[in-house]
């Protein structure tokens, strides 16, 4: 009974699906939608029943229903109930219940609405199959169930080309994360013989040290483990550094390798292969290029899928596997500096995006970075915090855009709405809240989780850390410059669509505002109710899943401006960001774009002109406010520079060459060489072909023989007849 | 054992088969058409109530039956059925109704009394080749079937490029059957027998016999998996041939040289296997590579599916070269599901194939809107094939990755690992050409699947997760194989 949370989607989707014939859309969309509150209800039951009486614990539940087993190779189907795993199974119940109740308006008109619900069924039962799992391998069943899920979500209106791409891509760079998560359970079993959570949290700290645990990656290579690169220059220049004091020589003792320096346990290994698996899920840098691509499907999936829950499956296995990440931390440090530089690289994308989906996408790619930073940070219930607090903000951010989108009939280009505070207000306030919610505005909830992500690797000693700040810093600064770019586009100004669209604005229906409400008020209280519940200095809410450091503790120490310089910042900077946006940044645009086409007319074709006239909209977009002129040849060269910067986040840092090259070029030319050279080339022309060839010619050479001309078969009887007789004769 | 269930499991179903034989030829009529169907299923049947009878505990033969028909010019073989076989024939006893019931359904303009004719010949020879207790009948029945299937081809095929194929066909596996000869006639001058169980016994053998023995025959039975520079007659064969064909060549034959090699490779190849094991695995995994490489241009949607049994077939020989019990038992595992998977593709393609006339990726789109049952089926048959967890196809994978990862074969491992992301992404296209898309007019009207051939495809697909969820039922009764093989 207490597990019935997790099969009850399950086989109402599975019902559902096989009699829609019988069922009708309309029961089918109200069977799911009661099977969520019948499921929520259960699993409050369990939620109270482990927060009040046995915090401390995790209930292992084994179903005793083997799923493999062989010898040694055995797993069972079985559950690991702690606090953490049903907080976020409530996180994906909660969340998958408001979706649904919003698409009954929003997917009012699809011939496919009953299908699309029982997809979000099985989407909410593989996503509790694997935050529940008490084993890895049922783990890696919800892992794959939910990308599948995704796929056919990204694919719902699959008429569309872009949809079909978008949908590959999103498997295909998953796929990299499964192949993660492959090596891992591999690894895992390699070490342990076993498969189950709670034998491994036990089995790996004999794992982290010493040399019979450990290998080295040199090793694999049949490389020299000690590259002195140091010590021979520091011999060659002995005489100068005796001259000039030790100093210096220490600084270059440190170059080349050491011993141990590329000596990795197999606990690192193992966490290794959890990296790229919670990369491939979460979006972060390098595999972050299906979650923009992603928002090609309907919003509610974009809200549900790709922001609030499915994304933050890789920062679940991070925070699972918190005992095993503890005893690395130069792959925390990896993990640190992957999260931080996924938040930078997103956040600077975003604000030059004009589509409303994708700005939202790459800010939850963005926020994603944070959790994993704090992850990397060792700051376990911070991350899960901020994963919660995400989940609601973005979740209603999407919600919002998706009902903008459905008012404006399908238009989801920021240039052509504004002024849309005076037609829409229920959701003008809504999305304020997000995104409020968003840039961590004090007391609303994304505050309280960002800000204290911020304040705890700030005060963190090591070097990685400080570094780590600024940028995570200047992230929160972009966060709020491209929020206020998205409500000034949307809500400001003026409308710059058809007229025809603007006639036919609508409110939006109950169904939808319903989500809304609720997702507001949880963005706004959220935050300030839960605190001290997640993070509070003491608290035992996680205390039997979680290996917490202790820098969390540090930032109730630490003085009040230091604590609240970066919301002050947050405050001011936005304001100064439009203004001097709109006055110089644009200005400056439109001014080396004249003087690059003046080049262009005058010098002939050149790539770069070519490539940004084709791109009309960008002039749309920056529309020169008023005269500007620039006199100084200094102040021109910085704003060319500044085209440049602007060119190549445009591009978004040229990522889309990187993939086009690993991905098309590689596999062209590996085509190339199998298809064409290899099958259809050597092996026919060797095998079959040249072996038919070869007999047709000796044959040909044969039948010279069988001309019907006497004298030649005498001839070859004689030979014959004279081997014959030496034959016989020899033997 | 009990004389009487000697003749039930071993006699009775070739008997059967061999009267069905003679009924379909001369007393051709409808009902004959029906006996056959349900003599295929009594088959069936009698393979079922066999695995109450089998003990899966011991390794031994357990029934045998005597072959004495005037042993003055055919000698004296033996009938048996032991836990390795088993396996295979139930594989073959299911996959046969299912095809007689897909001839039935198909097209009037085909000659039913002929396919059906060469089927059970086909079926006759691979029950006999399965059951035989000795190389020498092994062989001859190895060798027989390949009339039957050129019939097959000949007859049936849907295109002129038929000849080539055959010749192909016949071309490889002759080669290959060259190798198999000369080890037959090593191992009858050795041991002055061909029985498989005197194989066991490696004291006879010298070392330098023991390897040439172990090279002709991967050689010999790498025709069938197939092995890389030996693969090409496959993705002809199965282009070329009929529906039936290409599910019996992808469902049973390539298990033929599995069956074999587990059965005569592995027993002689225990001492030295680690000699060859860097070339062999280099071989196969080139082969994994190249044959998910190759799948995903292909055009024709037969040639992408046979390039996938490639890959999965290599991924089981890399199971079997690690001489562990987990990746002996992944081995099988895989080519049973594989067995399933591919021939359910394979039905699938050929149900596409009647209604629009066509098995080229860049003609068929958008199939989901007028053809729900056939996409929802497809969709779930590839995704099985890039073996999702919970089908089939993922048990024999990660056994097999989990015996390579124990035997260090770190190589080996990343490629059977990463070879995971072409098969994503030669059966997304798979799905994603064929299902997604808008409808193409030029097609007319498109018929959803009949009554028999959902009931085809559902029960394929109940195996795929019935082996998914509970693979025990093969799994658990393979343990034993620890004990025959490894050392």
């Amino acid at each position: 009974m207490e597990i019935a949370f997790i099969l009850l989607p399950f086989f109402t989707g599975l019902l559902c699906y096989l009699f829609r014939r019988y069922l009708g859309t309309t029961a089918i969309t109200w069977i799911s939608l009661q099977s969520l509150v019948v499921s929520l209800i259960i699993l409050v039951y369990n939620l109270i029943d482990i927060f009040t009486y046995s915090p401390y614990k995790s209930k292992i539940i084994s179903l005793s229903f083997p799923w493999i087993k062989i010898n040694n190779v055995e797993a069972e189907w079985s559950l690991l109930l702690d606090s953490i795993s049903l907080s976020m199974s409530f996180l994906i119940l909660f969340i998958t219940f408001l979706v649904q109740t919003y698409s009954l308006d929003y997917m009012r008109d699809d011939i496919n609405k009953a299908k699309f619900f029982v997809y979000l069924l099985f989407f909410a039962f593989f996503m509790l199959l694997f935050v529940t799992s008490g084993n890895i391998m049922q783990m890696f069943v919800g892992w794959e169930g939910v990308g599948l899920v995704s796929f056919l979500l990204i694919n719902f209106w699959h008429t569309r080309l872009e949809a079909n791409r978008s949908a590959i891509q999103a498997i295909l760079f998953n796929k990299i994360g499964d192949i993660g998560f492959y090596f891992f359970i591999i690894a895992v079993f390699f070490l342990v013989n076993s498969f189950d959570i709670v034998v491994i949290r036990e089995l790996i700290p004999y794992y982290t040290q010493g040399i019979n645990v450990s290998f080295h990656f040199f090793d694999l290579f049949n490389l020299p483990r000690v590259v002195d690169v140091g010590t021979r220059i520091a011999e060659f220049f002995q005489f100068y550094f005796e001259y000039a004091g030790t100093r210096y020589v220490s600084v270059i003792w440190f170059i080349g390798f050491k011993e141990n320096d590329f000596r990795f346990s197999f606990c690192e290994l193992c966490c290794f292969f959890i990296i790229i698996a919670a990369a491939g899920k979460s979006a972060q840098l390098g595999l972050h290029g299906w979650l923009p691509s992603a928002m090609e499907g309907p919003t509610p999936v974009s809200s549900l899928l790709h922001s609030a829950t499915m994304v933050t499956a890789g920062v679940y296995l991070l925070i699972r596997f918190n005992f095993m990440l503890v005893h690395s931390p130069r792959l925390l440090a990896l993990i640190e500096l992957l999260g931080g530089f996924t938040a930078f690289y997103a956040g600077c994308i975003a604000f030059l995006h004009v589509d409303i989906k994708k700005i939202i996408a790459y800010s939850t790619c963005s926020q994603l970075g944070y959790m994993v930073a704090a992850c990397g940070e060792g700051a376990f219930n911070l991350a899960f915090f901020h994963l919660y607090t995400h989940a609601f903000f973005k979740c209603l951010l999407f919600l919002t855009s998706g009902a903008i989108i459905h008012s404006l009939h399908q238009e989801q280009d920021l240039r052509r709405m504004g002024g849309l505070r005076i037609y829409l207000p229920s959701v003008f306030y809504a999305m304020l809240i997000g995104f409020l919610g968003l840039v961590g505005l004090p007391f609303f909830s994304g505050f309280f989780s960002k800000e204290s992500i911020l304040i705890s690797i700030f005060t963190s000693t090591s070097i990685v850390n400080k570094f780590l700040f600024f940028i995570l810093f200047f992230t929160a600064i972009l966060t709020c410059f491209y929020s206020t770019k998205c409500l000034k586009f949307i809500f400001f100004s003026t409308y710059r669509g058809s007229n025809y669209i603007l006639k036919n604005l609508h409110e939006c229906s109950k169904e939808v505002l319903f989500p809304l409400c609720v997702l507001s008020i949880l963005t706004i209280f959220f935050g300030f109710f839960s605190q001290d519940f997640f993070i509070g200095l003491g608290t035992t809410s996680f205390a039997a899943s979680l290996t917490l450091n202790d820098s969390i503790n540090n930032f109730e120490i630490i003085h009040f401006y230091v604590k609240y310089l970066p919301l002050l910042s947050l405050l001011v900077i936005p304001y100064y960001c439009n203004k001097y946006y709109r006055y110089y940044f644009a200005n400056a645009f439109t001014f080396t774009l004249r003087e690059l086409i003046n080049e262009y007319i005058k010098n002939g074709a050149n790539d770069f002109p070519i490539a940004i006239i084709d791109k009309k909209e960008v002039e749309y977009y920056h529309y020169i406010p008023g005269q500007f002129s620039l006199g100084q040849k200094k102040l021109r060269l910085f704003f060319y520079f500044f085209f440049y910067v602007y060119f190549v986040l445009a591009q978004k840092w040229y990522w889309g060459g990187i993939y086009k090259f690993l991905t098309v070029t590689t596999y062209r030319t590996m085509y190339q060489t199998i298809v064409k050279t290899v099958d259809r080339g050597y092996l026919e022309y060797f095998g079959s072909f040249g072996i038919g060839r070869l007999a047709k010619r000796i044959s040909l050479s044969v039948i010279k023989t069988q001309k019907g001309i006497l004298f030649g078969y005498y001839l070859l009887f004689f030979i014959g007849v004279f081997y014959c007789i030496l034959i016989i004769y020899l033997i | 054992m009990n004389m009487n269930l000697n003749y039930i499991f071993l006699i009775l179903p070739l008997a059967i088969l061999f009267v069905n034989i003679i009924l379909l030829i001369f007393f051709y009529n409808k009902i004959i058409v029906y006996i056959t169907f349900i003599s295929n299923l009594i088959i069936f049947f009698i393979y079922c109530i066999l695995s109450c009878y089998l003990d899966f505990s011991i390794a031994e033969i357990q029934y045998k039956y005597i072959l004495n028909f005037v042993p003055a010019y055919f000698g004296i073989h033996y009938l048996m059925v032991d836990t390795i076989s088993y396996f295979f024939i139930l594989l073959t006893g299911f996959l046969f109704p299912l095809c007689i019931l897909y001839i039935y359904g198909e097209n009037e303009r085909v000659n039913k009394k002929n396919s059906l004719i060469i089927l059970l010949i086909l079926e006759f020879f691979i029950i006999l080749c399965f059951t035989v207790s000795d190389f020498f009948l092994f062989y001859v029945s190895f060798e027989v079937l390949l009339i039957p299937m050129i019939f097959l081809i000949y007859f049936f095929g849907s295109r002129g490029r038929k000849v080539h194929s055959i010749y192909l066909f016949l071309f490889y596996t002759l080669v290959g059957s060259i190798f198999l000869l000369y080890s037959l006639l090593l191992v009858y001058k050795v041991y002055g027998n061909l029985e498989f169980t005197s194989v066991l016994d490696l004291s006879k053998l010298s070392i330098e016999e023991q390897k040439l023995l172990t090279i002709l025959l991967f050689f010999g039975f790498a025709v069938k998996i197939p092995v890389f520079p030996v693969h090409l007659w496959l993705p002809e064969a199965h282009v070329e041939a009929p529906t039936v064909g290409s599910v019996l060549l992808a469902g049973i034959l390539l298990k033929l040289g599995g069956y074999g090699m587990l059965r005569l490779l592995l027993p002689i190849s225990n001492n030295i296997l680690l000699e060859y094991k860097a070339f062999f695995i280099t071989l196969v995994s080139l082969s994994i590579l190249y044959g998910g490489l190759a799948a995903i241009r292909q055009v024709d949607l037969k040639k992408i599916i046979a390039y996938s049994s490639v890959v999965h077939m290599n991924i089981g020989l890399l199971g079997l070269f690690t001489q562990t019990s987990a990746g002996l038992i992944g081995f099988i595992f895989l080519m049973v599901s594989h067995g399933i998977i591919s021939s359910a593709l394979f039905f699938g393609v050929g149900m596409l194939y009647e209604r629009i006339h066509t098995k080229n990726i860049l003609y068929i789109q958008g199939l989901s809107r007028v053809m729900p049952k056939f996409s929802v089926f497809f969709l779930l048959f590839c995704l099985a094939n890039l073996s999702l967890p919970g089908t089939c196809n993922f048990i024999g994978e990660i056994l097999v990755f989990l015996s390579l990862g124990v035997e260090n074969s770190y190589f080996a491992l990343m490629i059977g690992v990463f070879s995971a992301f072409f098969c994503t992404l030669f059966c997304l296209i798979l799905i994603v050409k064929t299902l997604y898309g808008q409808i193409d007019r030029k097609f007319g009207v498109i018929y959803d699947l009949t009554n028999a051939e959902t009931f085809i495809m559902f029960i394929l697909f109940f195996y795929v997760i019935l082996f998914g969820l509970c693979p025990g039922f093969i799994i658990q009764n393979l343990e034993v194989l620890e004990y025959t093989f490894i050392n």
